[in-house]
Protein backbone atom coordinates (compact mmCIF):
# COMPACT_ATOMS: atom_id res chain seq x y z
CA UNK A 1 0.00 0.00 0.00
CA UNK A 2 2.46 2.63 1.26
CA UNK A 3 4.73 1.60 -1.96
CA UNK A 4 1.25 2.58 -4.53
CA UNK A 5 2.54 5.55 -6.24
CA UNK A 6 1.33 8.49 -5.44
CA UNK A 7 0.95 10.97 -8.54
CA UNK A 8 0.22 9.06 -11.61
CA UNK A 9 -0.21 10.43 -15.59
CA UNK A 10 -3.03 8.12 -15.36
CA UNK A 11 -4.46 8.84 -12.25
CA UNK A 12 -4.91 12.76 -12.79
CA UNK A 13 -6.12 12.40 -16.16
CA UNK A 14 -8.88 9.86 -14.81
CA UNK A 15 -9.68 12.34 -11.95
CA UNK A 16 -9.66 15.13 -14.48
CA UNK A 17 -12.09 13.45 -16.81
CA UNK A 18 -14.44 12.62 -13.68
CA UNK A 19 -14.98 16.12 -13.41
CA UNK A 20 -15.49 17.11 -16.73
CA UNK A 21 -19.48 16.83 -16.54
CA UNK A 22 -18.87 20.18 -14.29
CA UNK A 23 -16.82 21.79 -16.77
CA UNK A 24 -20.41 24.10 -17.95
CA UNK A 25 -21.67 25.07 -14.91
CA UNK A 26 -18.01 25.61 -12.68
CA UNK A 27 -17.19 27.73 -16.10
CA UNK A 28 -20.27 29.69 -15.88
CA UNK A 29 -20.09 30.38 -11.39
CA UNK A 30 -16.41 31.33 -12.32
CA UNK A 31 -17.83 33.94 -14.69
CA UNK A 32 -20.59 35.27 -12.83
CA UNK A 33 -17.34 35.33 -9.70
CA UNK A 34 -15.56 37.69 -11.86
CA UNK A 35 -18.32 40.11 -13.18
CA UNK A 36 -19.11 40.50 -9.27
CA UNK A 37 -14.73 41.15 -8.47
CA UNK A 38 -15.33 43.92 -11.37
CA UNK A 39 -18.33 45.58 -9.64
CA UNK A 40 -16.20 45.07 -6.10
CA UNK A 41 -12.75 46.42 -7.31
CA UNK A 42 -10.62 43.35 -7.15
CA UNK A 43 -8.01 43.57 -9.91
CA UNK A 44 -8.35 40.48 -12.19
CA UNK A 45 -4.95 39.33 -11.11
CA UNK A 46 -5.89 39.65 -7.47
CA UNK A 47 -8.98 37.36 -8.30
CA UNK A 48 -6.82 34.81 -9.87
CA UNK A 49 -4.80 34.81 -7.01
CA UNK A 50 -7.77 34.59 -4.52
CA UNK A 51 -9.04 31.49 -7.10
CA UNK A 52 -5.84 29.60 -6.65
CA UNK A 53 -4.90 30.21 -3.27
CA UNK A 54 -8.39 29.43 -1.67
CA UNK A 55 -9.82 27.74 -4.28
CA UNK A 56 -13.43 27.27 -2.61
CA UNK A 57 -16.46 28.89 -4.44
CA UNK A 58 -18.85 30.01 -2.05
CA UNK A 59 -16.24 31.33 0.15
CA UNK A 60 -15.04 32.86 -2.81
CA UNK A 61 -18.33 34.49 -3.63
CA UNK A 62 -19.15 36.19 -0.15
CA UNK A 63 -15.69 37.37 0.13
CA UNK A 64 -15.71 39.01 -3.15
CA UNK A 65 -19.38 40.32 -2.03
CA UNK A 66 -18.06 42.17 1.03
CA UNK A 67 -15.16 43.20 -0.70
CA UNK A 68 -14.96 47.09 -0.68
CA UNK A 69 -12.40 49.70 -0.93
CA UNK A 70 -10.67 49.61 2.52
CA UNK A 71 -11.44 45.52 2.57
CA UNK A 72 -13.05 44.54 5.87
CA UNK A 73 -10.30 41.84 5.96
CA UNK A 74 -11.03 40.19 9.34
CA UNK A 75 -14.62 39.86 8.87
CA UNK A 76 -13.71 38.42 5.14
CA UNK A 77 -11.37 35.73 6.68
CA UNK A 78 -13.80 35.31 9.71
CA UNK A 79 -16.80 34.34 7.02
CA UNK A 80 -14.54 32.50 5.17
CA UNK A 81 -13.50 30.22 7.89
CA UNK A 82 -17.28 29.73 8.55
CA UNK A 83 -18.06 28.67 5.52
CA UNK A 84 -15.32 26.56 4.99
CA UNK A 85 -15.35 24.74 8.05
CA UNK A 86 -16.83 21.82 6.22
CA UNK A 87 -13.46 21.18 4.96
CA UNK A 88 -12.18 19.94 8.67
CA UNK A 89 -14.92 17.27 7.66
CA UNK A 90 -14.18 16.99 4.00
CA UNK A 91 -10.45 16.40 5.24
CA UNK A 92 -10.68 13.90 7.70
CA UNK A 93 -12.75 11.84 5.07
CA UNK A 94 -10.09 11.26 2.67
CA UNK A 95 -8.07 9.47 5.06
CA UNK A 96 -8.54 6.27 3.25
CA UNK A 97 -7.26 7.90 -0.05
CA UNK A 98 -4.32 8.88 1.89
CA UNK A 99 -3.42 6.00 3.88
CA UNK A 100 0.03 4.96 4.67
CA UNK A 101 1.51 7.83 2.59
CA UNK A 102 3.83 10.29 3.72
CA UNK A 103 3.58 13.70 4.82
CA UNK A 104 4.60 15.05 1.36
CA UNK A 105 1.92 13.70 -0.44
CA UNK A 106 -1.23 14.90 1.88
CA UNK A 107 0.74 18.50 2.11
CA UNK A 108 0.60 18.64 -1.47
CA UNK A 109 -2.80 16.57 -1.80
CA UNK A 110 -4.98 18.49 0.12
CA UNK A 111 -4.53 21.76 -1.01
CA UNK A 112 -6.57 21.57 -4.63
CA UNK A 113 -9.26 19.58 -2.89
CA UNK A 114 -13.10 21.15 -3.65
CA UNK A 115 -16.75 19.76 -3.04
CA UNK A 116 -16.79 18.89 -6.49
CA UNK A 117 -13.63 16.75 -6.82
CA UNK A 118 -13.71 15.22 -3.35
CA UNK A 119 -17.12 14.20 -3.84
CA UNK A 120 -16.28 12.73 -7.03
CA UNK A 121 -13.45 10.85 -5.66
CA UNK A 122 -14.96 9.47 -2.43
CA UNK A 123 -17.53 7.64 -4.85
CA UNK A 124 -15.84 5.80 -6.56
CA UNK A 125 -16.27 2.15 -6.84
CA UNK A 126 -12.58 1.45 -5.46
CA UNK A 127 -10.44 3.79 -3.49
CA UNK A 128 -8.23 6.01 -5.69
CA UNK A 129 -4.72 7.12 -4.96
CA UNK A 130 -4.01 10.70 -4.35
CA UNK A 131 -3.46 11.58 -8.09
CA UNK A 132 -7.37 11.25 -8.96
CA UNK A 133 -8.33 13.64 -6.35
CA UNK A 134 -5.31 16.53 -7.29
CA UNK A 135 -6.35 16.07 -11.17
CA UNK A 136 -10.02 16.61 -10.84
CA UNK A 137 -8.59 19.45 -8.76
CA UNK A 138 -6.49 20.96 -10.93
CA UNK A 139 -8.93 20.40 -13.99
CA UNK A 140 -11.77 22.32 -11.65
CA UNK A 141 -9.21 25.34 -11.03
CA UNK A 142 -8.02 25.80 -14.80
CA UNK A 143 -11.74 25.86 -15.53
CA UNK A 144 -12.56 27.96 -12.68
CA UNK A 145 -10.12 30.74 -13.38
CA UNK A 146 -10.97 30.44 -17.23
CA UNK A 147 -14.43 31.47 -16.49
CA UNK A 148 -12.91 34.21 -13.70
CA UNK A 149 -10.83 36.07 -16.76
CA UNK A 150 -14.09 35.48 -19.39
CA UNK A 151 -16.52 37.13 -16.76
CA UNK A 152 -14.03 39.89 -15.67
CA UNK A 153 -13.03 40.96 -19.19
CA UNK A 154 -16.78 40.56 -20.63
CA UNK A 155 -18.15 42.58 -16.91
CA UNK A 156 -20.92 41.30 -17.85
CA UNK A 157 -23.12 39.56 -20.38
CA UNK A 158 -22.52 36.26 -18.62
CA UNK A 159 -25.95 34.25 -19.16
CA UNK A 160 -27.91 33.77 -16.17
CA UNK A 161 -26.91 30.29 -15.18
CA UNK A 162 -30.51 29.58 -13.28
CA UNK A 163 -32.01 29.82 -17.15
CA UNK A 164 -30.75 26.60 -18.04
CA UNK A 165 -30.54 25.24 -14.51
CA UNK A 166 -26.70 25.44 -14.60
CA UNK A 167 -26.61 26.49 -10.84
CA UNK A 168 -28.59 22.85 -9.98
CA UNK A 169 -25.98 20.62 -11.81
CA UNK A 170 -24.11 20.87 -8.69
CA UNK A 171 -26.94 20.11 -6.79
CA UNK A 172 -27.64 17.03 -9.22
CA UNK A 173 -23.99 15.99 -9.50
CA UNK A 174 -24.02 15.43 -5.41
CA UNK A 175 -27.16 13.60 -5.20
CA UNK A 176 -26.22 11.09 -7.26
CA UNK A 177 -23.04 10.85 -6.38
CA UNK A 178 -24.46 10.24 -3.01
CA UNK A 179 -26.20 7.50 -4.44
CA UNK A 180 -22.84 5.69 -5.01
CA UNK A 181 -21.39 6.25 -2.27
CA UNK A 182 -24.08 3.96 -0.50
CA UNK A 183 -22.19 1.07 1.37
CA UNK A 184 -25.36 -0.67 2.99
CA UNK A 185 -27.72 -0.59 5.82
CA UNK A 186 -25.03 0.81 8.09
CA UNK A 187 -25.60 3.90 6.32
CA UNK A 188 -29.60 4.63 6.35
CA UNK A 189 -29.79 6.08 9.92
CA UNK A 190 -26.58 8.25 9.45
CA UNK A 191 -27.33 9.60 6.11
CA UNK A 192 -31.34 9.88 7.17
CA UNK A 193 -30.23 11.92 10.24
CA UNK A 194 -27.64 13.80 8.01
CA UNK A 195 -30.58 14.98 5.74
CA UNK A 196 -32.90 15.94 8.46
CA UNK A 197 -30.18 17.69 10.40
CA UNK A 198 -29.67 19.83 7.64
CA UNK A 199 -33.21 20.57 6.61
CA UNK A 200 -33.63 21.46 10.10
CA UNK A 201 -30.32 23.90 9.70
CA UNK A 202 -31.31 25.49 6.62
CA UNK A 203 -34.47 26.81 8.36
CA UNK A 204 -33.30 28.11 11.19
CA UNK A 205 -29.38 28.50 10.77
CA UNK A 206 -28.10 31.08 8.45
CA UNK A 207 -25.28 30.56 5.52
CA UNK A 208 -23.72 27.50 5.63
CA UNK A 209 -24.02 26.16 9.07
CA UNK A 210 -26.81 24.14 7.89
CA UNK A 211 -23.78 21.43 6.26
CA UNK A 212 -22.10 21.56 9.90
CA UNK A 213 -25.89 20.75 11.48
CA UNK A 214 -26.41 17.99 8.99
CA UNK A 215 -23.02 16.90 9.18
CA UNK A 216 -22.79 16.82 13.11
CA UNK A 217 -26.02 14.89 13.15
CA UNK A 218 -25.23 12.24 10.49
CA UNK A 219 -21.71 11.86 12.83
CA UNK A 220 -23.92 11.62 16.14
CA UNK A 221 -26.13 9.54 14.71
CA UNK A 222 -23.40 7.12 13.24
CA UNK A 223 -21.80 7.00 17.21
CA UNK A 224 -24.60 5.61 18.31
CA UNK A 225 -25.42 3.12 15.74
CA UNK A 226 -21.88 1.61 16.10
CA UNK A 227 -22.46 -2.27 15.85
CA UNK A 228 -19.44 -2.76 18.17
CA UNK A 229 -18.53 -6.34 19.66
CA UNK A 230 -21.86 -7.48 18.23
CA UNK A 231 -20.75 -6.78 14.98
CA UNK A 232 -18.86 -10.49 14.86
CA UNK A 233 -21.77 -12.18 15.91
CA UNK A 234 -21.85 -16.09 17.10
CA UNK A 235 -17.88 -15.68 17.83
CA UNK A 236 -17.60 -18.67 20.34
CA UNK A 237 -19.53 -20.67 17.80
CA UNK A 238 -16.82 -20.80 15.24
CA UNK A 239 -13.95 -23.20 16.46
CA UNK A 240 -11.15 -21.08 16.30
CA UNK A 241 -9.53 -22.48 13.14
CA UNK A 242 -9.60 -19.95 10.66
CA UNK A 243 -7.17 -18.62 8.67
CA UNK A 244 -5.96 -16.62 11.03
CA UNK A 245 -5.05 -19.02 13.67
CA UNK A 246 -1.60 -20.59 13.50
CA UNK A 247 -1.70 -24.29 12.39
CA UNK A 248 -1.04 -26.22 15.52
CA UNK A 249 1.19 -28.48 13.59
CA UNK A 250 4.04 -25.42 11.78
CA UNK A 251 5.64 -29.00 10.85
CA UNK A 252 4.93 -32.88 10.59
CA UNK A 253 8.16 -35.47 10.52
CA UNK A 254 7.65 -37.47 7.43
CA UNK A 255 6.14 -40.57 8.23
CA UNK A 256 7.75 -44.18 8.89
CA UNK A 257 10.68 -42.48 9.98
CA UNK B 1 -10.40 49.46 -19.06
CA UNK B 2 -9.16 46.06 -17.52
CA UNK B 3 -7.99 46.08 -14.41
CA UNK B 4 -4.84 42.94 -14.16
CA UNK B 5 -2.02 43.95 -12.70
CA UNK B 6 -2.73 46.08 -9.27
CA UNK B 7 -1.77 43.98 -6.17
CA UNK B 8 -2.70 45.95 -3.26
CA UNK B 9 -0.53 44.63 0.15
CA UNK B 10 -4.21 44.02 1.99
CA UNK B 11 -5.57 42.44 -0.82
CA UNK B 12 -2.80 40.15 -0.97
CA UNK B 13 -2.44 39.43 2.68
CA UNK B 14 -6.49 39.15 3.15
CA UNK B 15 -6.47 36.93 0.32
CA UNK B 16 -3.77 34.86 2.13
CA UNK B 17 -5.41 34.75 4.82
CA UNK B 18 -8.55 33.44 3.75
CA UNK B 19 -5.68 30.77 1.66
CA UNK B 20 -4.45 29.64 4.75
CA UNK B 21 -7.31 29.31 7.03
CA UNK B 22 -8.87 26.69 4.39
CA UNK B 23 -5.80 25.08 3.62
CA UNK B 24 -5.28 24.45 7.06
CA UNK B 25 -8.80 23.07 7.38
CA UNK B 26 -8.52 21.02 4.38
CA UNK B 27 -4.83 19.39 5.70
CA UNK B 28 -6.03 19.56 9.16
CA UNK B 29 -9.06 17.78 8.86
CA UNK B 30 -6.75 14.99 7.37
CA UNK B 31 -4.28 14.82 10.21
CA UNK B 32 -6.71 15.07 12.87
CA UNK B 33 -8.01 11.50 11.27
CA UNK B 34 -4.79 9.98 11.09
CA UNK B 35 -4.67 9.84 14.39
CA UNK B 36 -7.73 8.27 14.87
CA UNK B 37 -7.71 4.48 15.56
CA UNK B 38 -8.50 2.44 12.11
CA UNK B 39 -10.79 0.40 13.70
CA UNK B 40 -13.85 0.71 16.05
CA UNK B 41 -15.94 3.61 16.95
CA UNK B 42 -14.23 6.02 14.88
CA UNK B 43 -13.77 3.95 11.85
CA UNK B 44 -17.10 3.72 11.79
CA UNK B 45 -17.96 7.28 11.84
CA UNK B 46 -15.44 7.98 9.66
CA UNK B 47 -17.25 5.97 7.17
CA UNK B 48 -20.10 7.50 7.15
CA UNK B 49 -18.70 10.71 7.61
CA UNK B 50 -18.51 11.26 3.58
CA UNK B 51 -22.30 10.41 2.79
CA UNK B 52 -23.21 12.52 5.37
CA UNK B 53 -21.36 15.81 4.66
CA UNK B 54 -22.20 15.39 0.92
CA UNK B 55 -26.05 15.12 1.82
CA UNK B 56 -25.90 17.79 4.10
CA UNK B 57 -24.46 19.81 1.15
CA UNK B 58 -27.00 19.26 -1.47
CA UNK B 59 -30.13 18.64 0.15
CA UNK B 60 -29.91 22.27 1.56
CA UNK B 61 -29.23 24.29 -1.98
CA UNK B 62 -32.41 21.34 -3.23
CA UNK B 63 -34.87 23.75 -0.80
CA UNK B 64 -33.40 26.87 -1.86
CA UNK B 65 -34.21 25.90 -5.42
CA UNK B 66 -37.60 25.86 -3.84
CA UNK B 67 -40.68 23.39 -5.32
CA UNK B 68 -38.99 22.62 -8.47
CA UNK B 69 -35.47 22.05 -6.98
CA UNK B 70 -37.08 19.13 -4.51
CA UNK B 71 -38.41 17.74 -7.88
CA UNK B 72 -35.28 17.60 -9.98
CA UNK B 73 -33.23 16.07 -6.50
CA UNK B 74 -35.54 13.43 -6.91
CA UNK B 75 -35.51 12.95 -10.27
CA UNK B 76 -32.17 12.95 -9.77
CA UNK B 77 -32.23 10.05 -7.42
CA UNK B 78 -34.41 7.64 -9.37
CA UNK B 79 -32.57 8.57 -12.59
CA UNK B 80 -29.09 7.61 -10.62
CA UNK B 81 -30.45 4.37 -9.03
CA UNK B 82 -32.11 3.53 -12.33
CA UNK B 83 -29.49 4.03 -14.59
CA UNK B 84 -26.10 4.28 -12.31
CA UNK B 85 -25.22 6.87 -14.81
CA UNK B 86 -23.57 9.74 -13.14
CA UNK B 87 -24.30 12.32 -16.69
CA UNK B 88 -28.10 10.42 -16.79
CA UNK B 89 -28.82 11.66 -13.49
CA UNK B 90 -27.25 15.05 -13.76
CA UNK B 91 -29.48 16.05 -16.91
CA UNK B 92 -32.53 14.44 -15.68
CA UNK B 93 -32.36 16.67 -12.62
CA UNK B 94 -31.30 19.65 -14.50
CA UNK B 95 -33.75 19.16 -17.17
CA UNK B 96 -36.37 19.12 -15.03
CA UNK B 97 -35.48 22.03 -13.24
CA UNK B 98 -34.75 24.19 -16.23
CA UNK B 99 -38.17 23.01 -17.93
CA UNK B 100 -40.14 23.51 -14.45
CA UNK B 101 -38.32 27.44 -14.47
CA UNK B 102 -39.55 27.65 -18.35
CA UNK B 103 -43.25 26.44 -17.87
CA UNK B 104 -44.04 27.10 -14.47
CA UNK B 105 -41.47 29.44 -13.31
CA UNK B 106 -41.29 27.29 -10.06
Amino acid sequence: MSSAPHFTATSLRRGAIACLPLLPSTLIFGAVLGVLATQRGLSLGELLFMSLTVFAGSAQFVSVDLWRDTIPSLTIIVATIVINLRYVLIGASLRPVFRERPLWVKICGMHMVADENWAMTMAQKETPIPGFLLGGGIFLAIVWGTGNTLGYLLAGGIPDPNVYALDFAFTAIFAALTVGMWKGKADLLPWIAAAIGSIIGHYLLPGTWSILAGAGAGVLVSALTWPGDKATPKNDAIPPQSELSPPTTPYSPPAGQ
Amino acid sequence: MIDFMTFTPEAILTILGMAVVTYGMRLGGLLMADRLPQSGRWAHVLERLPGAVLISVWVPSALSSGAIGIAGAVATLVAMVATRNLFAAMIAGMGLVALGRYFIGA
